[in-house]
């Protein structure tokens, strides 16, 4: 017997935004991943690290628009209201959850580990 | 041969059609939207139910942040008219703090769809909260 399996899937975008229309924060809609199809051990493989990866993303969000919300009437970096540029991997989340907690990192915009030149901005 | 079954793409189309209701004659069509009302952030569950959100949260009753009429209509994600839009913005007219949303029916009594924030968001007066929501029915 073959099933075609359907689904419902809800996506959601949230803008907070001042009385004069400046962003305090927005966020991000962060989906689970899939489960694995397979039992294969690259497809559980897989999904480990997308879980992982999916773990650290909402890590940094919830730190990145709480951190905006207590930060509502100063300068901060327009990443941390907007979201983006928001990690596209492992690696990357890691990077954007330290320097999220490294008050000298956030302040010179510099990455934690003075390397990856594609998470400044 | 094996036997099959699928939902059609405009077996789709038309059940999103009844949901949205553009005739607005159904009291089970997707309509309103309401803020939750909690100090901390929410986990969405699927037995949450509009008179029992996630967690500790509740509805927010006041500060321009209660249940509304949101502006629904059909689109498109995948499939042609796979997707139930809602937008709304909630400007507020006190202190309070959002911590997800609840998608009602016309009824008000019950919820589709919990969204949870992935952290508070304290509101003061006049400050706005634009929610843009979609529910997408499709085949896998």
């Amino acid at each position: 017997m073959t099933i075609t399996r359907g689904q419902v899937r809800v996506y959601y975008k949230a803008e907070h935004r001042d009385p004069h229309g400046n962003l305090i924060s927005r966020c991000a809609d962060i989906q689970a991943p899939d489960p694995p199809t397979c039992l294969k051990l690259d497809c559980l493989f897989r999904y480990f690290r997308e879980c992982l990866y999916a773990a650290l993303l909402t890590s940094y969000h919830a730190r990145r628009v709480a951190y905006a919300e207590r930060n509502k009437n100063k300068k901060i970096l327009e990443r941390y209201r907007t979201g983006e540029l928001s990690p596209k991997n492992i690696w990357q989340a890691i990077h954007a959850n330290i320097k999220l907690r490294c008050p000298v990192c956030r302040k010179y915009n510099v990455d934690p580990f003075l390397f990856d030149v594609n998470y400044r901005r | 041969m094996a036997q099959t079954q699928t939902v059609t793409n405009e077996g789709i189309t038309e059940l999103v059609k009844r949901m949205t209701d553009p005739a607005g004659t159904s009291a089970s069509v997707v309509r309103s939207l309401v803020c939750l009302n909690d100090t901390v952030a929410c986990t969405a569950g699927v037995a949450s139910t509009y008179a029992d959100p996630a967690g500790s949260a509740v509805h927010h009753t006041g500060t321009g942040l209660s249940i509304v009429d949101g502006t629904i209509s059909q689109g498109t994600t995948n499939t042609s008219g796979d997707t139930i839009t809602i937008d709304y913005v909630f400007t507020a007219t006190g202190t309070g703090t959002a911590s997800g949303i609840h998608i009602c029916n016309d009824d008000n009594d019950v919820s589709f769809v919990e969204c949870c924030f992935v952290a508070t968001i304290p509101m003061s007066s006049a400050e706005t909260l634009t929610i843009d929501a979609a529910i997408v029915i499709d085949q896998v």
